[in-house]
């Protein structure tokens, strides 16, 4: 089953290639989405939480001689992801649906096929050619269809993202070699009782070197500076798979392989990791307002959320690191529709810049209203998913003595992000529009189509922030298997 | 028996939210309001029907009974429990705890025999009523379990929440009529009234700061109704960005408690406390401010009440709904719920001191202020000061009594000034025209409301502050300190008669006459920091939906309604809590424990101190402003101060706000200038170092030849010289 979640984008980003035909790429690439939603959706429902651990494995081998096959399999860490990579990117296909380009629906099949590789494989070789994989799709679609600094913004994406995949190859080959018992082994199973045999100083090195790609990708301040550049001059689809997806690699892959694979390097590397959450979640919810590109600043506000989930992981505790996944999950959805209603906004008025709109919400009061409801879901306000991610990440880095002062300081980065958000919307959605917007923008209100690809990310925040039960025995289930590691 | 209903009282008035929000504007403007009030009538009749359920399942106890009980307790069982807690910390021996131990069991089971022999019914099975069921869990931890706790104060805070809320929106349906966004306005008010009956429903902390922070939320929608208003912006922002201030030191003391304790629940919380505390001062000190922390936001307590004078800018209905049935009552509502938590460590006399500076501070604002919604905001604060004083006296039960109190005879005062500002089209008491003459029935329920506040007997205000004073009596007896707090609390009680007899007199028996502070109260607090010009502000304030200008008129049916309703239950509610009915809402709402009562004979000297200055404040005021009997004004530069709030305002934006919005500048420089041209500079070096070595591609043979020649003499000069040093 997995497998056709990965092959069926692939095949149909392929099949794009082959009939080169605009019709024909839009409604394929839209149906396979669908197709894998309802699909993911039924993996996630059929998982077995009383039985835990990996389910659906697939294993197919591959290179078997030099330790690498195609093994697929899911747990309760990676099937809320495989459910939004393939939601978010049925509705990244929506939002772009104005245009007549084929092409970029295809980049978004491919892009859909990668991450699926990157949250089911248990290879680690192929957990590494999915997430090399994810870069290139996005490296076009920001550089192709981005706005007018495209090509400088996906370079530096490409290349800031290519810098950490070294450390990362580093990582996993040398793992490969020295837990391989005997040979070399890239299995994760296999890892999990090898990996914690290694020696110290070496297990430090790859946890470090693993650490430095998936901060990159998280990012964490001081190595988020390409994001906000790749967030503003991506189209609308872009920033949804960016913000909700690809962000997630990094947090995802910190727990899968660093937190699991080496605990107690973990343990010595942790004031470091809640030292950079503490500086991501002031730092970057500072920098934050300070910005007067709308899309910019709520690129730098992902560096304040993804702060949480940087925080949560650093407390390697069970609410922590319930709480850094169910922070991502969040950030996903509400971060996600955030760059959606942006989008339809600088469709109507071409501009991003905060002070050239105003009274948004007089103008389009329903678009209004949702842009209002999704900031206000940025800002963490209870009833929305993120409430409940952002205190469990400080509640559970405040139970482990040796994190509890960054808990402390990274509490304040609550205030700074809800600061952010009101001050955000005061300007952009209140007071009244001036004459010269009302004549110069195209201010309809949202339409159906727009309407219906929001709905699902609404609901979704407001569901996990009310029925948290619907999510958290799965993040439960993946988070413990972490721990069991950490010898807790 | 099953209560699960009561969750019900929350549910309905959220079901009309969504309902109103979706479908509002399709209701049409009547409809969407009828169905909010619908909603609400139908919660405050489960409310009370939980209420008469509990008060059927709860234990009555005898007076007599009672008294004999806390005499015991004071005489004989307190100083025990201290020297066993002493020799605890000292770390006597073994024997000698042993010792303690045993003569504390046998005080135990005297006291059992008493409280047995003190209850004429006994408490029904399953109470208080409780329920619990998954929601966020963890293995290996307790994680959040959703629950809910109903016991005698949840029940009481049930009803009276729902019962103030119902009215307000009934008063709404009227006084906003004249609104376009009038299913918005009622969708916001219901979702807040279904957020504080929810959060006192619940039994978990972190549900109730979930519902705290639904609080916030809504209360920042409300204030800033007229959001189309820069004034109303600023003060929707500014009362959120400080409230959730206040929320940091909640959160932080919510996991301080998880940490210490495993649990946020309540119940095992009052179990586990006096155990895992009495063993752990610094961690009770530590939890107890934390909390109040939080609550001080909420709860508007200096030198966190700035929020709260800008939250006037919301439609007056909004005003009463914060300053009575929610969002101030949730922070007294907390302490109130977490006392055991907070009474074992030393929080209690910070407690009392904030509270005792912000009764007074407010108290000594409220005179300087013309407009009528200004003056009730500060007796707010004012009043949540008392109740902040009776918190950290330990008297626990005062605070919730003078809530409850407090909660009627405001929301009362709110309303009725609404139904003046509705009637005479000003806010300012100068300009409106001898309300006396053409508003009798608002005047009387003022009369109330206002007699209330100010502490006249028999209503609600009178008996509740007395037992505010009285906990702060037992207090100062066993330390000094206390005794000057309750100096201060007698000055704040002085100036609360006098500033509310102003109003009355000012607005009610005086002809209109140009108000002397009409801009004053303009142009500063939220909007200080944008330094509007007189212009801006007028062009502003043509926002405001009243502004009509025709004679004084007597509001109509549902305001009337509304406000007969809430004067009369103020003071069924005050005679209730009285010793003259036996103190009968102290005997069914207590903790856990026995409810602790003071005979009447105890409490006559509190009564007559009271009243004295109660009069002495409103004969001042009459002197002063209804007869003019004395021309006695304020000098210029005292009023000044008071009307620029001590310059507290504006030192928050100086010494906060501006130094924040530098420093976002300048890291955003940073950002942009510094760390990331860092990251370029990388790639810059990369490319320069490609030019350098591209220069070695030159294309042409004999450079190639030449190279490969002398590498070749290298490697065989290194071989060479190895095998000869190395002996290979």
């Amino acid at each position: 089953m997995l497998s056709l979640l990965i092959f069926l984008p692939f095949l149909a980003a392929l099949a794009s290639l082959i009939f080169r035909q605009e019709d024909v790429s839009k409604w394929l690439s839209l149906a396979v989405a669908a197709l894998t939603s309802l699909l993911s959706l039924g993996l996630w429902l059929g998982y077995d939480l009383a039985q835990g651990g990996f389910q659906y494995v697939q294993d197919i081998p591959w290179l078997s001689t030099l330790g690498i096959n195609l093994n697929l399999a899911a747990d309760g860490l990676s099937l809320p992801f495989l459910f939004l990579s393939a939601l978010l990117t049925l509705i990244a296909i929506l939002s772009e649906w104005q245009r007549k380009d084929g092409a970029i629906f295809s980049l978004f099949m491919l892009l859909e096929a990668a991450l699926m590789g990157v949250f089911a494989s248990l290879d680690l070789i192929i957990f590494f050619i999915a997430f090399e994989l994810a870069l290139i799709p996005m490296f076009f679609i920001i550089g192709v269809w981005g706005y007018d600094n495209r090509r400088y913004a996906s370079l530096k994406f490409l290349l800031y993202s290519l810098v950490g995949s070294v450390f990362l190859l580093i990582g996993i080959l040398s793992l490969g070699f020295l837990a391989g018992d005997g040979g070399v082994s890239f299995d994760y199973r296999q890892l999990l009782l090898t990996a914690p045999l290694i020696a110290k100083t070496p297990a430090l090195l790859i946890c470090l070197a693993l650490s430095i790609a998936f901060l990159i990708k998280l990012p964490s301040v001081p190595f988020h500076t390409w994001l906000p550049h790749a967030h503003t001059q991506a189209p609308t689809g872009g920033s949804i798979m960016l913000a909700g997806l690809l962000l997630k690699m990094g947090g995802y892959g910190l727990i899968r392989f660093n937190v699991s694979l080496f605990p107690e390097a973990m343990q010595t590397l942790q004031p470091f990791f809640a030292l950079l959450a503490v500086l991501s979640l002031l730092y970057g919810g500072m920098v934050a307002l300070g910005q007067s590109d709308l899309k910019q600043l709520i690129a730098y506000s992902s560096v304040n959320h993804m702060g949480f989930v940087l925080l949560g992981i650093a407390s390697l505790t069970a609410f922590g690191l319930h709480g850094a996944v169910y922070q991502m999950v969040a950030h996903g959805v509400i971060t996600g529709l955030l760059f959606l209603l942006i989008g339809m906004l600088s469709h109507r008025t071409h501009t991003r810049s905060i002070a050239a709109l105003k009274g948004m919400y007089t103008a389009m009061p329903i678009l209004g209203g949702l842009m209002w409801l999704a900031m206000l879901g940025g800002a963490g306000i209870p009833g929305m998913a993120g409430f409940i991610g952002e205190f469990q990440a400080i509640l559970g880095a405040f139970q482990n003595p040796s994190t509890s002062l960054w808990a402390v300081l990274g509490a304040f980065g609550i205030l700074v992000n809800a600061a952010l958000m009101l001050w955000t919307i005061q300007r952009v959605l209140q007071g009244e529009p001036s004459e010269q917007m009302k004549a110069n923008y195209d201010l309809h209100d949202i339409t159906s189509l727009e309407l219906l690809s929001a709905l699902p990310l609404i609901l979704l925040a407001l569901i996990w922030g009310f029925l948290p039960q619907s999510l958290s025995p799965y993040i439960d289930v993946g988070v413990q298997s972490a721990l069991s590691q950490l010898g807790f | 028996m099953n209560l699960s209903y009561a969750w019900l009282v929350p549910l309905l008035p959220a079901l009309a939210f969504l309902v109103n929000i979706l479908l509002g504007y399709r209701l049409g403007k009547r409809g969407a309001a009828y169905l909010s009030l619908a909603a609400m009538i139908l919660a405050s009749l489960i409310a009370t029907s939980v209420l008469f359920a509990v008060y059927r399942a709860a234990p009555r106890w005898e007076k007599v009974g009672v008294y004999e009980i806390i005499e015991f307790e004071k005489a004989e069982y307190q100083p025990l429990y201290e020297s066993y807690r002493e020799a605890l910390q000292r770390g006597a021996g073994e024997g000698r705890l042993e010792q303690l131990r045993h003569n504390l069991h046998q005080l135990e089971d005297d006291l059992h025999h008493l409280i047995e022999k003190a209850q004429s019914h006994h408490p029904a099975e399953g109470f208080p009523f409780t329920s619990e069921s998954t929601w966020l869990s963890i293995q290996g931890e307790e994680g959040i379990p959703w629950g809910m706790l109903l016991d005698p104060f949840a029940a009481l805070m049930l009803f009276m929440v729902a019962f103030v809320s119902m009215l307000i929106h009934l008063f709404s349906i009227e006084y906003m009529a004249g609104e376009d966004r009038y299913p918005t306005f009622f969708a916001y008010i219901s979702l807040f009234s279904a957020a504080m009956l929810a959060m006192v429903l619940s039994r978990n902390l972190f549900h109730v700061l979930l519902f705290w922070e639904v609080m916030g939320v809504m209360s920042y929608l409300l204030i800033g109704f007229f959001y189309k208003k820069i004034s109303a912006q600023q003060a929707m922002k500014k009362a959120f960005l400080v409230t959730k201030l206040a929320d940091i030191g909640l959160i932080i003391g919510l996991a301080l408690i998880y940490r210490h304790f495993g649990t946020l629940d309540i119940v095992r919380l009052h179990q586990l406390a006096p155990e895992l505390l009495a063993a752990a001062p610094a961690v009770a000190t530590a939890i107890g401010l934390l909390l109040f922390i939080g609550a001080m936001g909420k709860s508007a307590q200096f030198p966190l009440h700035i929020w709260l004078l800008d939250a006037m800018e919301g439609p007056t209905p909004v005003s009463a709904m914060i300053h009575a049935a929610t969002m101030v009552a949730a922070g007294v509502y907390l302490m109130a719920r977490a006392h055991p938590l907070i009474t074992l460590g030393a929080a209690p006399g910070y407690i009392a001191t904030i509270g005792a500076i912000t009764a007074l501070f407010a108290a000594m604002l409220a005179p300087a202020f013309a407009d009528i919604k200004k003056i009730l905001a500060w007796s707010t604060v004012s009043q949540l000061g008392f109740m902040f004083i009776a918190l950290g006296s330990l008297g626990w039960f005062a605070a919730v009594f003078h809530l409850i109190a407090h909660a009627f005879f405001k929301a009362l005062l709110f309303l009725c000034s609404g139904s003046m500002i509705h009637g005479s089209g000003t806010q300012d008491i100068f300009e409106m025209d001898k309300l006396a003459k053409h508003m009798p029935s608002t005047r009387i329920s003022f009369i109330i409301g206002g007699l209330s506040l100010a502490g006249i007997v028999p209503f609600a205000g009178f008996w509740s502050k007395d037992e505010v004073l009285l906990a702060l009596k037992h207090a100062a007896s066993d330390n000094w300190g206390y005794g000057i707090l309750l100096l201060m609390a007698y000055a704040a009680s002085l100036l609360t008669a006098f500033y509310i007899a102003r109003a009355y007199f000012i607005a009610f028996e005086k002809p209109s006459q140009p108000s002397p502070w009409a801009a004053a109260s303009w142009n500063q607090g939220a909007l200080a920091e944008l330094n509007m010009s007189a212009e801006d502000v007028k062009q502003d304030k043509a926002h405001d939906h009243h502004h009509l200008h025709h004679p004084p008129h007597e509001s109509g049916l549902y305001i009337s309604l509304a406000l007969w309703l809430l004067a009369g239950s103020a003071t069924v509610i005050g005679l209730l809590g009285s010793p003259i009915f036996g103190n009968a809402l102290q005997r069914f709402v207590y903790q856990g424990h026995v409810p602790h009562l003071e005979p009447l004979a105890v409490q006559i000297p509190g009564f007559i101190i009271g009243t004295v200055i109660a009069v002495t404040g409103i004969g001042l005021a009459y002197l002063l402003y209804g007869g003019e009997l004395l021309k006695l004004r304020a000098p210029e530069a005292l009023t000044q101060v008071l009307q620029k709030r001590f310059y507290l305002d504006e030192l928050a934006y100086k010494l906060i706000a501006n130094p924040l919005t530098q420093l976002r500048q300048l890291l955003a420089h940073i950002d942009r200038h510094y760390l990331d041209r860092a990251i370029d500079l990388g790639a810059w070096l990369v490319q320069i170092l490609a030019d350098a070595l591209r220069r070695l591609q030159t294309g042409r043979l004999e450079h190639y030849l030449w190279t490969i020649a002398a590498a070749a003499l290298a490697i065989v000069l290194f071989f060479s010289l190895s095998s000869s040093t190395g002996g290979l």
